[in-house]
């Protein structure tokens, strides 16, 4: 049940304030002492696996002279082989074996790091991160943590993003270094290694909603920047590969939000269709009316109908959903 | 009609607690809140531009009418109609008609003062989020009238030179800006059960929502960035802020989860991330005093995690 149900259900039988308290502890709404105690701990141990990954990210950014290239790699390597054994000893699902996997993965993006301080490799950037992302897979897959997993979408993204040249406002306007229709390449591949990577996710059996929702996010803006490409400058071949992805995309959403009986895939979807389709009148109708008046209003009037029609039909989905489960 | 488990069925009569029928089900999930209120921003910039290009208005007055003209229709829009294309059509106007509201003002009283620019957004938005008499609305107010207000004493310090205020009145500022939201947040909250069914709650509890979401948001915006190196700053001593906006993003973190929501703890959990990262960027502070901090926090951490594991077990 959730809060606005709750206060439907208080206004409904006219309780008291203590009896809305009591209702909410019936119904495990508020947390008690043995859930303030689990919170506590599971908050711990984020603050602590995050504050010693911050720290070790500190520690290698300050490259340290005293201790020498051979101490700074064999400092991290320690801590490697400390998070991997951890691992091994407690294995997941112990929460110990979890942390373990977590800093392993984490601390491979450090050793590159190092790695780049010290030796020119002639490496770009984003062959780094793809790099970290692939290695650290196998820390992601047995410790079936979503954190892990959801750190090594983060990377992958963020080679995505550098190898498509996203990072910048470069990517609207073209590159000397990428093509036109070579840059909608890479956008389009950005978009399916996304959906691919959530079809991975749901093939080991990682199927956390929000750790689902991040390859689609991504996917989604990946759509809207190729969108955006396409709309100004494209070719047929551009708009072939930009209406292939966002069909995809709109396909795996919708069989997704049926799976799990949420909405919320549907919803990154209609966010991504609502901007795709703006994008798309802007240029004709700016083209295609003298002045900017009626367009601006047209489309004011467009984007307030899609809001209001997917809203609806979501809404009436999460009610479906709510009364199947 | 809302869907309760055979247990809790039973849990809630024998509480003597279920005497009438089950409401109809009206609950609307946070994402779709985020999709209207996302779309309602987008269709008001051409609003805006719809506006302008028609009527060009040059002169406050002329601006502050049309913004007065935009909320008033919006009022009678949220006012007679439950249809949803009304209600982003509405939702869209009032946005539009605040943005020509603050632009009028801020010229009529001739501020150039960013900060007092922030105020009068402050204003706006606590006006039209007590007067607007729409959900979704109070939820987008409420939000943006304490990250306005967050700003507010944020511009007080802004200085790009970094030198002017001592780091001591910079946070006495951070305090004002934060601490209000935490503690009205803290407020509605903890009395959550003697305002759910009352008539306040229809300003209530888009309130706590949109306070516990500022809460996240405001520390990052607080962050004193122009101060640090990167900028050329000079303000040593600033690097340990980043950990207030940690510690205020925990704070929030607890609250939602209080309230069950899992959208807000999410926010929270990455309002934390950023703070860490703004931590990171914080180059006044040497690296290995920052790291020494961390892992100092990181054993503290670990060893009450343990403490309570080991209670736990026990």
């Amino acid at each position: 049940m959730d809060r606005q149900q709750f206060i439907d259900l208080a206004t409904s039988q006219a309780w008291s304030p203590e009896q809305i308290a009591r209702a909410a502890q019936l119904l495990d709404l508020r947390p008690g002492v043995a859930h303030w105690w689990r919170f506590s701990m599971s908050l711990l141990r984020g603050v602590g696996s995050g504050s010693l990954c911050a720290g070790i990210v500190c520690f290698v950014a300050a490259n340290w002279q005293d201790f020498g290239i051979w101490g700074r790699f064999a400092l991290l390597q320690l801590a490697f082989v400390a998070a991997v054994a951890l691992a091994w000893w407690r294995p997941p699902p112990d929460i110990f074996g979890e942390v373990g996997c977590f800093l392993a993965a984490f601390l491979i993006g450090c050793l590159f790091a190092l790695f780049g301080q010290h030796y020119q490799t002639g490496a770009d950037v984003h062959e780094l991160f793809f790099a970290w992302a692939f290695i650290g897979l196998p820390f992601a897959v047995p410790s079936r943590s979503g954190a892990t997993a959801a750190l090594l979408i983060v990377v992958f993204n963020v080679g995505l993003a550098l190898w498509a040249s996203v990072f910048g406002l470069d990517v609207l306007i073209g590159s000397a270094i990428w093509g036109f229709e070579s840059r909608q390449l890479a956008l389009a591949v950005a978009v399916f290694a996304n959906l691919a990577v959530l079809a991975a996710l749901w093939a080991s059996g990682l199927r956390a909603l929000w750790l689902l929702a991040l390859p689609l996010i991504a996917a989604a803006v990946y759509t809207s920047l190729s969108c955006a490409m396409t709309a100004w400058d494209g070719s047929v071949a551009a708009w072939a590969l930009f209406l292939s992805g966002f069909a995809a995309l709109l396909a795996i959403a919708h069989i997704l939000s049926n799976r799990l009986l949420s909405v919320l895939p549907d919803t990154i979807a209609a966010a991504a269709l609502i901007v795709v389709s703006t994008i798309v009148l802007v240029r004709i109708l700016f083209d295609a009316l003298s002045d900017g008046i009626l367009a601006s209003l047209l489309i004011a009037i467009w984007i307030g109908g899609c809001a209001a029609f997917f809203g609806a039909r979501l809404l009436a989905r999460h009610r479906a959903y709510g009364a199947a489960a | 009609m809302i869907k309760l488990s055979d247990s809790d069925i039973i849990r809630l009569t024998s509480a003597g607690l279920l005497e009438r029928d089950l409401p109809a089900n009206t609950s609307s999930p946070w994402m779709l809140k985020l999709l209207l209120g996302g779309a309602a921003w987008l269709a008001a910039i051409f609003v805006i531009a719809f506006i302008a290009l028609l009527f060009e208005p040059n002169t406050e007055m002329e601006a502050g009418v049309l913004g007065a003209l935009l909320l008033g229709g919006a009022a009678l829009l949220f006012a007679t109609s439950r249809a949803l294309f009304a209600e982003q059509i509405a939702l869209a106007a009032s946005l539009a008609g605040q943005g020509f509201l603050l632009f009028a003002i801020a010229r009529g009283i001739d501020v150039d003062s960013p900060r007092a620019i922030a105020f009068v957004a402050c204003a706006i938005q606590v006006a039209v989020f007590v007067l607007l008499p729409n959900h979704l609305s109070r939820l987008l107010s409420a939000f943006f009238a304490a990250l306005a207000w967050a700003m507010a004493w944020r511009l007080g310090w802004l200085d790009w030179s970094g030198n002017t205020q001592s780091a001591f009145a910079g946070l006495v500022d951070w305090i004002y800006g934060a601490v209000p939201i935490a503690a009205l947040a803290a407020a509605l909250v903890f009395s959550e059960a003697r305002w759910l069914t009352a008539p306040l709650s229809r300003w209530f509890l888009p309130a706590t929502t949109s306070l516990i979401a500022a809460l996240c948001v405001a520390p990052i915006v607080l962050l004193p960035i122009e101060r640090s190196a990167i900028f050329g700053g000079g303000g040593a001593g600033l690097a340990p802020w980043p950990i207030l906006s940690l510690l205020t993003a925990l704070g929030a973190l607890a609250a939602a989860r209080y309230l069950g929501s899992a959208a807000l703890m999410a926010l929270a959990i990455v309002s934390a991330i950023l703070s860490t990262v703004a931590f990171y960027y914080e180059l006044t502070m040497p690296l290995l005093a920052k790291s020494l901090l961390m892992l100092v926090m990181a054993a503290l951490a670990f060893a009450a995690h343990g403490y309570l594991r080991k209670r736990e077990v026990a």
